[in-house]
């Protein structure tokens, strides 16, 4: 099994890993084989990348953060609560606290949480799939910074719905896939008060969590917006969601941009610390996601050809890899793993394209 | 098994063996004899490379039965990895592979002429009993696997190195240069790499603790390459290592070593740029000497700046009694300091760019946060992604240390 991006894969190819829409309705079941009308449909939606059978890489076990049923309702209550903003501000809160809550029980319980999966949810659902993501990354950044329950609970719900504003403002300005124009832009950045608007007026609702929605926008050296916050002001929940929410907008693709690697993205987070963020969210974010996660495909330097099967917390550039080719190209027949972490004269020394 | 027996498998290996060239299909073929012959389940067969630190290669692999424990191709790579690396054989009646599964396994070294040239990994059921004349034919054999894969080696040229016996004997000497034991000292991560791009580069790196309890840091380049540069590399060392017992301050080392290789070296039309720096990890200060090499890097965490630490000085064998020069830095918390051979800067790309100092400065910048061995790990990608598929034309080495 691996990653392959949605414009290399080919008719004939066997999905090894369902993929979902916004509902959690199942798009396209895992061991289906695809066919040219099934990748239309895909690209149509705006899926980025397919996790497909591949013989050759084997299977590779990635278990996620939190499990899929988890994830799908949280995309689910995500989904009906911003769909109901606008007629309905109640939002029911006893929903989402409870999605939160298993979130948060979910992660508490995995002892070495580290985020693996890569990216295949669909563009055009883009907002919910992001929140739940940005809620997840926030929360095991959340409990590495030593947060307990209730403040977690509160950080989780915050950063589902830091977007929420986005709701409220016209289409043309959300699905651009081109810079926004000057004035488009001051739209855009309205998100953040109107988001702020709608939740401080809801019944239960905690202040502090509603600032992530106004505040998570805000830069550590004070040029961010909407107020031009500076260090220690900015909320603190939105000094996470600052982090994860860019994060996962460059490892997704965001606005038309080319996606980056985990490493890449993490690389550009690490060299805005202290520009754009919070260093000590940073530095305790930085060991919650696998840099280079599970089925990356990549050489060594002893020329071989390797996948990635297995990711250390304390070892981030040093995972475990099956060797698939020997320095000559050949196929490696069966496969052996090595640890890097246990074999320091072995190192990484490219990515190799997921296409290949 | 009968002597008759014992002798028909020995003639059969090797007589795949003497066929002047071994290539990977008599390989497999010998590993599925080998099963055969001596009733073993599975049987492999590893190459040990020499340059770029001690790795190892799988040449062939044979499952004689089917439904093995999936985990075993992966102790297989371990027990090949201490076989190599310890250089003497290992048996274990009963080793653990899978869930509840027990094998017999022999692994042993293969030596030509004291050098462990690659490994064999026998496994048999648990049943087996590994007599002793089990253990004598493997052992016999053996020597004959050593010669074969040493032809293999040399007649073949893995990666397309042609192994001359005169390289090799020069790489043997340059990967016993590399230090064995990284120095643990306080207050400091540390980690050094280097990627060959021939069989003897003239790079050099070399990191010690002095009798003071300072770290030496030594890194230097051989211009000239071949047996000759990685010869006077071992003499560099050997000079450097001697002076620095002696004296303290890097500028008296590098005199040392100039006082000493200048009568051999000025006659020859080689030259050897050498940097010696001392830490002391106390008061953080580094103190550094330079004989015509690139100057180290310091990126400095807190503040983002960096700057080179450039210091005057012409290359060892240059003028005789030279004077060298004396410089030093204080450095702080999260600093990050970065010795390295042109080879980094000038990682060339298809498009003919080198990699410069702008893009290894950004590398740093970008995970300051992290410590030695990942940044060092990081380097090495972005000059991997950097280079693709082009030919990496010199040795790239380097050397880093971050102030925690
Ligand atoms: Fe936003």
């Amino acid at each position: 099994m691996r990653a392959v991006p949605i414009d290399k894969v080919r008719a004939g190819m066997q999905v090894s890993r369902a993929v979902y829409g916004a509902s959690g309705e199942t798009l396209l079941a895992a061991g289906v084989t695809l066919t040219p009308r099934y990748i239309q449909r895909l690209q149509e939606l705006g899926v980025l990348a397919l996790y497909i059978h591949d013989e050759e890489v084997g299977d590779l076990e990635i278990n996620d953060v939190v499990s899929e049923k988890t994830r799908l309702q949280a995309l689910k209550i995500t989904k009906e609560a911003m769909d109901n903003i606008r007629l309905n501000p109640d939002l029911e809160l006893a929903k989402v606290n409870s999605v939160v809550n298993d979130i948060v029980e979910e992660l508490l319980s995995n002892k070495d949480i580290i985020v693996n999966l890569v990216d295949i949810r669909a563009m055009n659902d883009y907002t919910f799939g992001h929140s739940v993501n940005v809620a997840i990354l926030s929360l095991i950044t959340g409990i590495a910074m030593g947060y307990e329950r209730e403040k977690l609970c509160k950080l989780g719900t915050g950063a589902l719905f830091h977007d929420i504003g986005n709701t409220l403002l016209p289409e043309n300005v959300l699905n651009q896939d081109r810079p926004l124009t000057g004035e488009e832009e001051n739209l855009y950045q309205r998100h953040t008060v109107l988001g702020f608007e709608v939740l401080r007026k809801l019944e239960n609702f905690s202040l502090s969590v509603a600032h992530v929605a106004l505040q998570h926008h805000e830069r550590y050296d004070g040029t961010g917006y909407p107020r031009q916050l500076q260090k220690g002001a900015i909320n603190e929940f939105a000094r996470i969601v600052a982090v994860t929410d860019l994060y996962d907008k460059l490892t997704s693709g965001w606005g038309g941009q080319p996606r980056c690697l985990p490493f890449q993205a993490l690389e550009l987070i690490i060299a805005n610390r202290e520009k754009f963020f919070h260093p000590d969210v940073v530095e305790n974010f930085m060991n919650t996601v696998a840099v280079f996660p599970i089925g990356t495909l990549i050489m060594l330097n002893t020329q071989e050809k390797g996948v990635v099967v297995q990711t250390y917390k304390e070892y981030p550039t040093r995972p475990r890899v099956r060797v698939l080719a020997d320095s000559g190209g050949k196929r490696m027949v069966p496969p052996y793993e090595l640890d890097l972490a246990l074999n320091p004269n072995c190192c990484i020394v490219r990515i190799l394209d997921e296409g290949n | 098994m009968t002597r008759t027996e014992e002798t028909e498998i020995l003639y059969q290996v090797c007589s795949l063996l003497l066929q002047a060239q071994a290539d990977e299909q008599a390989f497999t073929e010998i590993t599925c004899r080998l099963c055969s012959g001596l009733g073993a389940s599975c049987c492999s067969l590893w190459l040990a490379r020499s340059g770029g630190g001690r790795s190892q290669e799988r040449l062939a692999i044979y499952q004689a039965v089917k439904d093995l424990p999936s985990e075993l191709v992966n102790l297989d790579f371990t027990v090949a990895k201490q076989a190599i690396e310890q250089g003497q054989s290992l048996v274990w009646q009963k080793l653990r592979v899978g869930e509840n599964q027990e094998m017999l396994l022999i692994a042993s070294p293969l030596l030509r002429q004291a050098q462990v040239v690659g490994a064999v990994c026998l496994w048999f059921a648990p049943d087996t009993h590994a007599g002793n004349v089990t253990l004598m034919l493997v052992h016999q054999i053996i020597r004959n696997l050593a010669q074969g894969i040493y032809n293999y080696t040399y007649h073949s040229g893995v990666n397309g190195r042609s192994l001359s016996k005169e390289l090799e004997m020069a790489a043997h000497i340059q990967t016993g240069l590399l230090p064995e034991k990284i120095p643990d000292i306080r207050g400091i991560s540390l980690a050094m790499r280097s990627l060959m791009a021939h069989e003897v580069g003239g790079d050099y790196l070399d990191l010690f603790q002095t009798p003071n309890k300072l770290l030496g840091i030594a890194v230097g380049d051989v211009m000239g390459k071949g047996i000759p540069a990685a010869l006077w590399m071992a003499m560099t060392r050997v000079a450097l290592r001697t002076a620095a017992r002696t004296f303290s301050q890097p500028d008296a080392v590098l005199e040392e070593v100039n006082r000493g290789l200048y009568p051999d070296l000025a006659g020859q039309s080689i030259f050897v740029t050498l940097q010696y720096a001392l830490y002391e990890p106390v008061k953080k200060i580094l103190f550094l000497a330079n004989a015509g090499h690139l100057p180290p890097l310091i990126y400095h965490g807190r503040t983002g700046q960096f700057e080179l630490l450039k210091v005057k000085g012409i290359y060892i064998g240059g003028l005789e009694n030279y004077k060298f020069k004396l410089a030093g830095v204080q450095l702080k918390e999260s600093d990050i300091v970065l010795f390295y051979s042109d080879g980094v800067t000038e990682a060339v790309n298809a498009e003919g760019q080198q990699f410069g100092l702008r893009k290894v400065v950004d590398v740093l910048e970008k995970n300051a946060l992290f410590s030695a061995a990942e940044i060092a790990d990081k380097l090495i990608i972005h000059l991997g992604q950097h280079i693709g598929d082009t030919r990496q034309r010199d040795d790239i080495s380097f050397l880093l240390f971050k102030v925690e």
